[in-house]
């Protein structure tokens, strides 16, 4: 399930939602401003510390890394064949008589990194806020509270939904659907029936909630409402806040100003020097 | 008796697709602290009703509307839905369809936020009614994710939240196993008695109801044809239960009684009353109360029939077509869902499975066709071992209908929708057209073969369901309450089926919660508790272990409990009204 708070007193469970929200556009501001597989390693280290620190079961984030593997390999599978750099490239080897060049496998490394990157750090932030705490933030930033009953409508009729699929999946198979086959084709055409009926549940569904809506009183007066959930800074998100101006505006900078920050550079520069060093050792001790 | 709260005038809806009106010229009144019961059959417009007086109608659907609803002095055409929900609370009989909050918590929170309560009220309330429903250790939890009964409660609790004075509440009980009904009963008599609320109630069940309702009404077909005090509406109880309502069994029977000239001054509706008058009848008649041991009048005489009506299981020479085996099953997460179970279910047999939501029922039906495959233990069918062989195999024998239509319905036609099972068999064009002319036939839905599915009725729908599993001929039908939230005369109008293709040779296997239905019906009933079988064998039998029962939180049809408690004065166990009666002919009472 994607969205299974796990209650907690750690100091990220304590952070204010709004502080989380921000701690999340700054990680992704390094994910997406940097190629550079050392940068995105060091992040993904970071994350982790995190992860560690929030006492999140590490089993929590198998699903999602099993479900973006075939996405890596065939990420690295296409780039392995199609990837240019865009300068002259250092020959590392040949794989079946095509060449592979050290620039390919730093920037597909460096992709990589960023897939599971974003993928943790969506669980992550799942993980330790409950979904109302977000909503409630987006509303103190003037989210329509329109949107907000939406977003928690949608949250808190998912495992609903879930079931209703399961269920139509087994009165399917039991009037001898076999979902397995091999041909992707094939394997669609098996779906309609378990498709279609889910659909128009869901838009039952759709048409319940708009009745509830009414019937609650949602349309009364909306500019008047009143929002329970009252947020506060505390010590603890200044300090993390600050922490973050700080990170942020430094990665953003870098990645905007130290251009090869910004590119897998960095590393090909890091691996070049570490090469010279080594190889200078070496022919300085015989 | 208060002021008027609810007023009615010539109201007459129709549908805006529609061409009958749904409602038609209904005129009455409620009073502050009424509480008024309605009933009628399905499609009698119990729900528009309710409808109308919430404001649904005219505001959210369409549809010509005439006469007047007059709420707390407000014409319901003036407001709006959000208004009026300040004064009436509207609970459905799904309450799924009302929780639309991540936590319960917020659930209750959601009306009083929208009405502009200040912070520390809400919070205020949010406790009292969260206490009111038991639910302080959930307040966190998704309300969806909670037990039928606690849904409810929950619903209850937030509507309640925002103090209106009236609550409409339609069928709040139908979707509910017996527990979640008694919790939302214990909860309805409080508020009755504490907080002196209007209700109006819709509801099939009126034994629970009944005796606590002000004022019954009656709608038939859209009119309104009873409206009146229960107690002197009583003697139109026959009248009622012919128009297909679920009478109470003690009173159907003492109507009948006084039809056969029995001098009854009074029409009882609890069984505590019936077995009052009664025993004053029998002890006028000199029969008294045996001392030691009792026997029934049969045995007194020796007849080898004990019981005249009924039916009695033909197991003896016959072998077994399910035979399960120490049956466990744990699901992911480690809910041991099946605790050894062990079971045979024999060619012809018509079984009740019964207990509470979460005792297993399902899980263990699920095992027959192999949809779930044991942890450990076996289940054998047809000489079958279910882990060894396919679900789509074993489909061919064990048929299973599950329980709501719609979670299946996907073809344009239900000539289509009842092939596709065949279909999947792979028989030939002609062998699928025969199939499903002849599932068509026995399910009376010939006339609806070139429809389209989503444009008939529930109650046609599911008669689409069971034709699609029909045609693909099972031995065994398995059926997943396929009575509940519908009214007694479609419930038996499905049972009449069941016990007709039982006829034709098919075994059949039915999960309830109508104990009245299983009485009718069944020739053998299996109890079960937390995953155990709690009692298994003739239905007879296992309705007399009223103790045992209890245990699972069932409780026998009144009838039956009547004619235990006169077990002393020779009565042997009744499972229906007519058998009762016959009885007390046999020992000369009338």
């Amino acid at each position: 399930m994607a969205f299974d708070y796990i209650p907690g007193n750690t100091w990220i469970h304590r952070l204010d939602p709004r502080v989380k929200i921000i701690m999340y556009v700054v990680f992704s501001i390094f994910i997406i401003g940097y190629s550079d597989p050392t940068i995105l390693a060091l992040l993904v280290v970071c994350m982790l510390i995190i992860i560690k620190s929030a006492k999140v079961p590490f089993d929590r984030f198998t699903p999602i890394l099993k479900a973006i593997t075939p996405i890596l390999i065939l990420y690295a599978v296409f780039n392995l064949i199609g990837y240019h750099a865009p300068w002259t490239p250092t020959l590392l080897c040949y794989l079946f008589g095509h060449p592979i060049y050290v620039e390919t496998i730093v920037y597909i490394v460096g992709m990589q990194l960023r897939f599971i990157g974003f993928a943790l750090l969506i669980r992550l932030i799942l993980l330790v806020t409950p979904i109302k705490d977000l909503i409630s933030a987006l509303t103190r930033w003037k989210l329509p509270p329109e949107f907000a009953l939406a977003m928690g409508a949608a949250v808190s009729y998912l495992p609903v939904l879930l079931r209703e699929t399961q269920t139509t999946m087994e009165a399917q198979a039991a009037r001898g659907v076999e979902y397995k086959t091999r041909n992707p084709v094939r394997a669609l055409k098996r779906y309609i029936p378990v498709i279609i009926p889910s659909l128009l549940n869901s838009l039952r569904r759709a048409q319940q909630i708009a009745i509830a809506v009414e019937l609650r009183g949602f349309t009364y007066n909306p500019a008047k409402r009143t929002e329970r959930k009252q947020l506060k800074y505390t010590a603890l998100d200044y300090m993390v806040l600050g922490i973050l101006a700080v990170v942020g505006a430094v990665g953003l900078l870098g990645s905007v100003w130290i251009f090869d920050w910004g590119n897998y550079r960095f590393t090909l520069r890091l691996m070049g020097w570490i090469y010279k060093t080594v190889s200078e050792i070496i022919s300085s001790i015989f | 008796m208060g002021r008027e709260v609810i007023s009615i005038k010539n109201l007459t809806f129709t549908y805006g697709e529609g061409k009958k009106p749904a409602l038609k010229n209904i005129n009455f009144n409620v009073r502050e602290g009424e509480i008024v019961l309605i009933t009628g059959p399905s499609g009698a417009g119990k729900t528009t009703l309710i409808r109308c007086i919430n404001g649904l109608i005219p505001h959210f659907f369409r549809g010509i509307m005439e006469g007047d609803v007059i709420v707390d002095g407000v014409n319901t055409r003036e407001t709006t839905v959000a208004y009026l929900s300040s004064k009436i609370g509207t609970v459905f009989q799904d309450p799924s369809e009302l929780l639309i909050s991540p936590t319960v918590e917020d659930e209750i929170a959601f009306g009083l936020e929208n009405f502009g309560y200040p912070v520390d009220e809400i919070e205020r309330r949010i406790e009292k009614y969260i206490k009111l429903a038991r639910l302080e250790k959930h307040r966190n939890r998704n309300p969806h994710t909670l037990s039928g009964g606690e849904q409810q409660s929950c619903v209850l609790a937030s509507v309640l939240a925002v103090e209106p004075n009236i609550l409409l509440l339609d069928e709040p009980t139908s979707n509910l196993d017996p527990i979640g009904s008694r919790m939302f009963f214990n909860l309805f008599a409080q508020l009755a008695k504490e907080e002196r609320k209007t209700i109006v109630i819709v509801e099939h069940k009126l034994e629970e109801l009944l005796p606590v309702a002000d004022r019954l009404v009656v709608l038939y077909d859209g009119e309104m044809i009873l409206n009146g005090n229960p107690r002197h509406l009583l003697t139109d109880i026959k009248k009622m239960y012919k128009m297909g309502l679920k009478v109470p069994d003690v009173t159907l029977l003492f109507s009948e009684l006084r039809e056969k000239g029995l001098d009854v001054k009074e029409i009882p509706m609890t069984v505590e009353d019936a077995y009052n008058i009664l025993i004053k009848i029998l002890e006028s008649k000199k029969i008294r109360p045996a001392k030691g041991k009792h026997t029934n009048i049969y045995e007194k005489e020796n007849r080898k029939e004990v019981m005249p009506i009924g039916n009695r299981g033909e197991k003896a020479e016959h072998k077994p077509v399910i035979i399960v085996r120490d049956l466990w099953h744990v699901y992911p997460g480690g809910i041991e869902a099946l605790k050894g179970v062990s079971l045979e279910i024999y060619p012809r047999e018509f079984i009740v499975i019964l207990g509470q939501n979460g005792s297993g029922k399902t899980t263990l039906v699920k095992h027959f066709n192999g949809l779930l495959k044991p942890t450990r233990g076996e289940v054998i069918v047809y000489g079958m071992d279910t882990k060894t062989v396919s679900i789509a195999e074993l489909a061919k024998k064990v048929g299973y209908v599950f329980q709501n239509p719609d979670h299946q319905i996907f073809s344009k036609t239900v000539r289509e929708e009842i092939a596709f099972g065949p279909k999947n068999l792979k028989l030939s064009e002609e062998e699928i057209d025969e199939r499903v002319a002849e599932a068509a036939r026995i399910l009376k839905i010939e006339e609806y073969l070139d429809e389209n599915p989503f444009n008939l009725s529930w109650g046609l729908r599911q008669r689409v369901a069971i034709a699609s599993i029909l045609s693909m001929k099972p031995e065994v039908l398995i059926v997943d309450e396929p009575t509940t939230g519908q009214d007694h005369k479609t419930g038996r109008e499905i049972m009449e089926i069941l016990c007709k293709l039982n006829k034709e040779g098919i075994t059949i296997i039915v999960i309830t919660h109508d104990m009245k239905l299983a009485a009718e019906y069944a020739q053998r009933a299996i109890v079960m508790k937390e995953g155990r079988i709690l009692l298994d064998g003739n239905i007879r039998d296992v309705f007399s272990k009223i103790e045992v029962l209890k245990e699972a939180y069932l409780m026998p049809p009144q009838i039956t409990q009547l004619s235990l408690k006169l077990r002393k004065y020779g009565v042997p166990t009744a499972l229906r009204v007519e058998e009762f009666i016959q009885f007390l002919n046999d020992m000369g009472v009338i």
